[in-house]
C-alpha cells in the first residue's frame, strides 16, 4: 500500500517527547494540506486506468455474441424467437436518439423511486437498529411483503394511484426500498461494542453515539443496500411502466413485445441495461468519493471502480 | 493533601458475571484499592484476573454486584463521563483524520468542531505529531495510532483509566510510547489508573501498585515504588527496579504455588 513507506518509518524518527521538534512546514497549519494529499482528481485518474481492467468484461461479451450466433444458426430459429445480435443492433441503430424521451422517463421513475426508497429506508433502519420491539414488529412483516410478486404489486399500485409516473415510481421506491433497510440495519447493528463503550465511558448520549459513530460506522453497508437498490430500482421502473405506464421502456418493451418486435425488444433490454449498468458505477464512484477511508477494503468485486 | 479524598477508590468492590440461570462466577471479589490526587498507580495481574472488569466498572460501564466505587469521596449516581478511559485497542474511528480523533471526546464533551480541533493540535504540535494530524488512522503505524487514542485520553480533563495501553506493540515502540506517557502524565499531572501485565511497564510508569491474583480477581499486595520521578527508560537497568521487580516475582509466584490456587 501507498501510505506504509512514509509512516512505517516515521515513528522512529520523531523523539519521544518533541517539546523541541522543528516544525517541517512552519507556519502551515495541518488542515490546509487535507486535500491535496487524496481525494481530490481521483476519479479522473481512475476511469482512465480502469479501462484495460475491463478486458475481461469485452472477452465475455465477445463470447456471448458469438455463442449467440451460433445458438441462431445451429437450431435455424426465426427473428421472433431470437433475433441475431445484427438484427439487434440493427433495431438499436434504427431506432437511435429516439430512444431519449424513454429513457429520460424510466430515468426520472428511477431516480424518483430510489429516492423516496432512500429516504424511508434509512430512518426505518435505524429505528429498527435501535429498538428491540420494532425490529421484533416490523422485520417479518417485511420480508413477507417482499414475497409478494412485483407483477402483482404493480397492478395493485396502478390501480390505487392515478396514472402518471406516480405509480411506477411508487412500485421502484417498494423495490428498492427493501435491500437499503436491510443492509443499513445490518450495518448499524455490527458497530464494534468497544466503540460504543469509548463513547458511552466519555458520556455520550444515544444520539450522539448514532451520528458520531453508527451512522457513519454503517455508511458502507448503506451504499452495498443503495447499490442493490439502484439494480432493484431499474428494474422495478420498467415493470411498473409495462403493468400500467404509457411511456419509458418498459412500455415501450410492452407496445414492441405485442407488436411482435421481438428484436426491437431486445434492443430496449440493451438500453434499460446500459442505463443500469451507468447508474450502478454512478452509486459506486459516489462511495468511492464519499467514504475515501473505505478504499483499502475495497475491491473491484463490490464496484466498478478500483481502489488502489 | 490527607484533608483531601482520594481522586477515586473502589470499596470492597465485587463483580460477578451470570453464566447460567442460577449460577454466577466471580470476576473480582473485595477489591479496594485508591487512586490519590495526581498519582499514577498500576493494577498488576496475569491475563483473565478481571483487570478490564475492574477497568468497565470503574467507568461506569458496568455496575457493581458488590461494592462500591467512589469518586472524590462520593457515590455519583452515575460515572459515565467521569473518566477518560483507554481500552485495550486504540478504537480510533477509521473516518477521522488523527486531529478528529484526538478531537472526539471532547466534541462529545460538548466542544465546538473548531475549539476541538484548536485544543487537539497544539496537543499534536507539542508533542511533534502535525505532519499526522491529517491522517487517516489506515495511514498510521500501531504506535502512532496509540499516540493519537492517548491524546484523545489526555485532552480531557479527568481522571484517566489505561487498558494494557502499550500490550500489542512491539517492545521498542512500547519503550518509546511508555517513555512519552511519562511525559504527558508530568505535564499534566492527572490522577492515572493502569492495568498491564507487564512488571517492567507497572514499575517505569506507577508511583504505587497492586498485584492481583486471577479468578477471582482480588488484591494480594500493595508496593509503592521507590523510584524518583522523573523518570526515563534508562530506570530499569537500574539496581533499584530491578530488586522492585524481584519482589514483584516473588510474591506473585507464591500465589501460584499449590495449596494457594482459589
Amino acid at each position: 500500500m501507498t501510505q506504509a513507506t512514509e509512516t512505517r518509518t516515521s515513528p522512529a524518527n520523531l523523539p519521544a517527547m518533541a517539546e523541541a521538534a522543528p516544525s517541517r512546514d512552519a507556519g502551515d497549519p495541518a488542515l490546509m494540506h487535507l486535500d491535496q494529499k487524496e481525494g481530490r482528481g481521483t476519479g479522473r485518474l481512475l476511469l482512465m486506468e480502469a479501462v484495460p481492467g475491463y478486458l475481461p468484461t469485452v472477452w465475455l461479451l465477445v463470447l456471448l455474441i458469438l455463442l449467440w450466433y451460433g445458438a441462431v444458426s445451429l437450431f435455424h430459429l426465426p427473428f421472433y424467437i431470437l433475433p441475431t445480435p445484427a438484427e439487434v443492433l440493427n433495431a438499436l441503430v434504427s431506432r437511435g436518439w429516439n430512444y431519449l424521451p424513454d429513457v429520460a422517463t424510466t430515468l426520472q421513475e428511477i431516480l424518483a423511486g430510489f429516492g423516496l426508497g432512500l429516504v424511508a429506508a434509512v430512518p426505518l433502519a435505524v429505528l429498527i437498529s435501535l429498538s428491540w420491539v420494532v425490529r421484533r414488529a416490523v422485520y417479518p412483516v417485511l420480508i413477507a411483503s417482499q414475497m409478494i410478486p412485483i407483477f402483482a404489486l404493480a397492478a395493485i399500485v396502478t390501480i390505487m394511484f392515478a396514472y402518471g409516473l406516480l405509480p411506477e415510481i411508487v412500485v421502484t421506491a417498494l423495490y428498492s426500498f427493501f435491500p437499503i433497510v436491510v443492509t443499513g440495519a445490518d450495518g448499524l447493528m455490527s458497530v464494534d461494542a468497544d466503540h460504543v463503550n469509548l463513547l458511552r465511558g466519555a458520556g455520550a448520549s444515544r444520539w450522539q453515539i448514532m451520528l458520531r459513530l453508527r451512522l457513519p460506522w454503517s455508511l458502507p453497508a448503506f451504499f452495498s443496500g443503495a447499490k442493490l437498490g439502484i439494480v432493484f430500482a431499474v428494474s422495478g421502473a420498467a415493470i411498473g411502466e409495462w403493468i400500467g405506464g404509457q411511456s419509458g421502456l418498459g412500455y415501450l418493451m410492452r407496445f414492441q413485445d405485442s407488436a411482435l418486435d421481438v428484436p426491437g425488444m431486445f434492443a430496449t433490454v440493451v438500453v434499460l441495461s446500459l442505463l443500469g449498468v451507468v447508474l450502478f458505477a454512478a452509486v459506486s464512484l459516489l462511495e468511492y468519493m464519499l467514504l475515501p477511508w473505505n478504499r483499502a477494503k475495497r475491491t473491484d468485486l463490490g464496484g466498478l471502480w478500483r481502489a488502489r | 493533601m490527607d484533608s483531601l479524598p482520594p481522586a477515586f477508590q473502589t470499596v470492597d468492590l465485587g463483580v460477578r458475571y451470570r453464566v447460567a440461570r442460577h449460577q454466577t462466577v466471580a470476576a473480582l471479589d473485595s477489591v479496594n484499592l485508591v487512586v490519590g490526587r495526581g498519582e499514577v498507580v498500576s493494577v498488576v495481574g496475569s491475563s483473565g484476573c478481571g483487570k478490564s472488569t475492574l477497568l468497565n466498572t470503574i467507568a461506569g460501564l458496568q455496575e457493581p454486584w458488590t461494592g462500591r466505587v467512589l469518586v472524590g469521596g462520593q457515590e455519583p449516581s452515575s460515572r459515565l463521563g467521569m473518566f477518560s478511559y483507554l481500552p485495550q485497542r486504540d478504537l480510533l474511528l477509521p473516518w477521522l483524520r488523527s486531529i478528529d480523533n484526538a478531537g472526539l471526546l471532547l466534541e462529545i464533551e460538548g466542544a465546538s468542531r473548531s475549539e476541538a480541533r484548536a485544543r487537539a493540535r497544539a496537543m499534536l504540535e507539542r508533542f511533534g505529531l502535525e505532519r499526522f494530524a491529517s491522517y487517516r488512522p489506515e495511514r498510521l503505524s500501531g504506535g502512532m495510532r496509540q499516540r493519537v487514542g492517548l491524546i484523545r485520553t489526555f485532552l480531557l480533563d479527568r481522571d484517566v483509566l489505561l487498558d494494557e495501553p502499550f500490550a500489542s506493540l512491539d517492545a521498542m515502540t512500547r519503550g518509546e510510547l511508555q517513555e512519552w506517557l511519562l511525559g504527558l502524565q508530568a505535564a499534566s499531572r492527572r490522577s492515572m489508573l493502569l492495568v498491564t501485565h507487564d512488571l517492567d511497564e507497572a514499575i517505569l510508569l506507577s508511583d504505587r501498585l497492586y498485584l492481583m491474583t486471577p479468578r477471582p480477581g482480588r488484591i494480594m499486595e500493595e508496593m509503592v515504588v521507590p523510584l524518583a520521578k522523573p523518570r526515563t527508560l534508562e530506570v530499569t537497568g537500574t539496581p533499584d527496579f530491578a530488586e522492585m521487580k524481584a519482589k514483584m516475582l516473588a510474591i506473585l509466584r507464591t500465589s501460584r504455588a499449590p495449596g494457594r490456587a482459589a
